[in-house]
């Protein structure tokens, strides 16, 4: 049976001469998207992070196949640590383990504290977390497995 | 330089709600929101043709010359806009070379393809700029991938 979950997005600014956070642009921008996903499971923890790089997720844990629009799902991720005695940019990367703060083509991206994403994810390789420091229940995932995913 | 907010909501039903269409992964209803203010001070946007061999959707090299872990990259928001039922997936990866080949499901498999947008799929990710984002498709469709890069402030 079809499980659905709705991913709804905005990205709003003012324009650039607003005197109360101006945007990057001369026009208002109001980006406004929604969608409905078909998932067969839900993986969610919060994890301590640290200057030491561990798998986040383990691929073949989750699929033995990576067809390309069956198998996967969507990752959701955030930064906890804003507004902590000690924060952290969290390094996510895609590959093998690895340091991920230097020039390193693993690392897909930071977030620095409270940012977050919301992406797919094919599980052609593994997920890989570093961070600018120790912190505990820094990092928030929750991993949404498309439904026909083997 | 400017302030852009991106919101993010995702909300399911519980676990056997009527009728079933409308029915979550979870027992119970969930609903999760997030919110934040990023610094930006570039945007760009466009609309791309699609078809079945890979191509440069950003290139890093139009940003930075050397990748800073927090300080240098930007968001982004990519959206397959084809018609739903239309079956036209779209990849992005991070491939130079050989997207398509993963693409086409040939038995070599690496760490290339970072996810798959079924029609009217979204995704709103940091880029840190380490390597050209690229685009395949499983066919050839007009107008059929939106993107925006939003530049965080002190990355040129």
């Amino acid at each position: 049976m079809a499980k659905y979950i709705t991913p709804a997005l905005t990205l709003t600014s003012n324009s650039h001469d607003a005197t109360t956070n101006p945007g990057p642009t001369s026009s208002p921008l109001n980006i406004s998207v929604s969608d409905l996903i078909d998932v067969t499971e839900v993986r969610s923890f919060v994890i301590d992070v640290s200057t030491t790089n561990v798998q986040l997720i383990d691929a073949s844990e989750i699929a033995s196949s990576v067809a390309a629009g069956t198998d996967g799902g969507f990752l959701y991720l955030r930064n906890l640590t804003e507004g902590l005695a000690t924060t952290a940019d969290i390094y996510i990367g895609h590959g093998t383990d690895g340091a991920l703060e230097g020039t390193t083509t693993t690392r897909l991206m930071t977030l620095k504290p409270g940012e977050f994403s919301f992406f797919g994810y094919d599980l052609e390789a593994d997920l890989i977390v570093d961070a600018s420091a120790s912190v505990v229940g820094a990092l928030e995932a929750m991993y949404f497995v498309r439904t026909g995913t083997a | 330089m400017g302030v852009i907010t991106p919101t993010l909501t995702l909300t399911s039903k519980a676990a056997g709600s009527s009728p079933a269409s409308d029915a979550g992964p979870l027992s119970f209803a969930f609903q999760l929101s997030a919110t934040d203010t990023l610094s930006i001070d570039q945007v760009a946007t466009k609309i791309i043709d699609v078809d079945g061999t890979h191509e440069v959707l950003w290139d890093a090299s139009d940003y930075i010359t050397t990748s800073a872990a927090g300080s240098k990259g930007g968001f982004v928001y990519v959206k397959n806009i084809t018609a739903e039922g239309s079956g036209r997936n779209i990849m992005i990866g991070t491939a130079n070379s050989g997207l398509s080949d993963e693409v086409d499901l040939t038995a070599t498999v690496d760490a290339e393809r970072l996810f798959t947008l079924q029609p009217g799929e979204f995704a709103f990710f940091p880029w840190d700029m380490t390597f050209d984002l690229y685009e395949d498709a499983n066919g050839s469709t007009s107008n059929a991938l939106e993107t925006w890069l939003f530049v965080r402030t002190g990355t040129n």
